[in-house]
């Protein structure tokens, strides 16, 4: 009788730890800060294991302007363009933003300095493809026609809710793995 | 005809005198066995596959993304693969999105020496409290398969094509994997247990003879 109520135990146990470890490996559509850069590029990388669910996160809003002229507004904060490396080629990382209401100016998004439009979003993506956007590339904050126009992609996040960070100093702008 | 009988019983009394002094020596190999299976399951916390980057940390170099042989464990049990819990499976998704056949059929390979490396513990217990040599035969079998599948699981992760994909045109960064020092203990411990084997058969035909 005690080795049955041993093995019980154990069952117990075992089933509650596969419950917890399994539970541990779904997607979740939270991005913290501390995950922010790899929660990203999970996104990026396997879209289709979000496509159902709440994406909320927190950023600052980043016009990008394409080689026709088009405005189109992102919802990123600034990361190394490599995946850990410190090489200077700074990028943003985030979603195009859609979304029926308006969505606040950015301001100072390409200074490197916390003073930015800080949002909380919630949405979900509109689909799994990424957008190819054409831009121009920069020199010391100015357009430098005489180089290549890089090409960035992005996934569009429907929004259902977007609300201002008054609060954001302890926000980072710069996210790292 | 008495005293031949008597011969004869005395003949295979010695015979099994020399098969149990024989087997006795054989006592202490499935410790060993347990010994060198805790150790291989001590060598999957070492990274199974890592970039290095002689560019991080504001100049110095550092490990860019990296996977040990536990957090390959749980996704391939878990088929995880995808998942951005770092904590539980390291950054495996980069490496899945890259190379996904290379990813998951090392996954598979972990998953399977470690159900062999638990057997062998399982096996040896039991080859110890049972007094069962016999055991020391299927510990070198394991222990084979074990080394074949952890040095294909090494060969897989360092032939992998990830850097041509992942690291673009920068030569910085350069693809390790640590995963060949636990198919090295996993070469030593079949070493000891066909020892163990080859002793066993040779107290067996004492028996025969």
């Amino acid at each position: 009788m005690k080795i049955i109520g041993k093995f019980f135990v154990l069952f117990i146990v075992s089933a509650l730890t596969f419950c917890c470890f399994f539970s541990a490996c779904a997607v979740n559509g939270d991005i913290i800060e501390e995950d922010f850069f790899m929660s990203m590029t999970n996104i990026q990388q396997y879209p289709k294991n979000y496509s159902d669910i709440d994406i909320r996160y927190d950023c600052f809003t980043y016009k990008l302007t394409d080689i026709n002229g088009q405005d189109h507004l992102c919802g990123v904060r600034q990361c190394s363009s490599g995946f850990g490396c410190t090489c200077g080629n700074d990028t943003i990382i985030g979603f195009l933003l859609e979304y029926d209401g308006e969505i606040p100016e950015p301001r100072n998004q390409s200074e490197k300095s916390v003073e930015k439009t800080w949002v909380h979003i919630e949405g979900r993506l509109k689909d799994t493809e990424l957008r190819e956007i054409q831009i121009y590339a920069y020199t010391d904050g100015k357009i430098d026609y005489q180089k290549k126009p890089e090409t960035v992609k992005f996934l569009v996040l429907t929004v259902s809710e977007i609300n201002l960070i008054n609060d954001y100093q302890n926000l980072k702008y710069y996210v790292t793995k | 005809m008495a005293s031949k009988r008597a011969q004869a019983e005395k003949a295979q009394a010695d015979k099994e005198r020399r098969y149990a002094q024989s087997v006795s020596a054989l006592r202490n190999f499935p410790l060993i066995a347990i010994g060198v299976s805790v150790v291989c399951l001590m060598l999957l916390f070492l990274n199974f596959a890592n970039i290095y980057n002689t560019n991080m940390n504001s100049g110095k170099g550092g490990n860019e993304i990296f996977y040990t042989g536990y957090q390959l464990f749980f996704a391939a049990i878990s088929g995880s693969f995808d998942s951005p819990n770092e904590k539980l499976f390291g950054h495996i998704s980069v490496y899945n999105y890259h190379t996904p056949a290379e990813t998951q059929l090392s996954g598979i390979l972990v998953l399977i020496s470690v159900i062999f490396v638990v057997a062998i513990i399982g096996l040896s217990l039991w080859s110890f409290l049972g007094k069962k040599p016999i055991f020391n035969v299927v510990s070198a079998a394991l222990f084979s398969a074990i080394f074949i599948m952890f040095t294909v699981c090494f060969i897989v992760i360092k032939t992998s094509p990830i850097m041509i994909k992942y690291q673009c045109n920068l030569k910085v960064c350069s693809l390790h994997s640590l995963a060949i020092i636990p198919a090295i203990v996993a070469l030593i411990g079949a070493a000891v247990s066909c020892f163990a084997s080859v002793k066993y058969f040779i107290a067996r035909k004492i028996l025969k003879a």
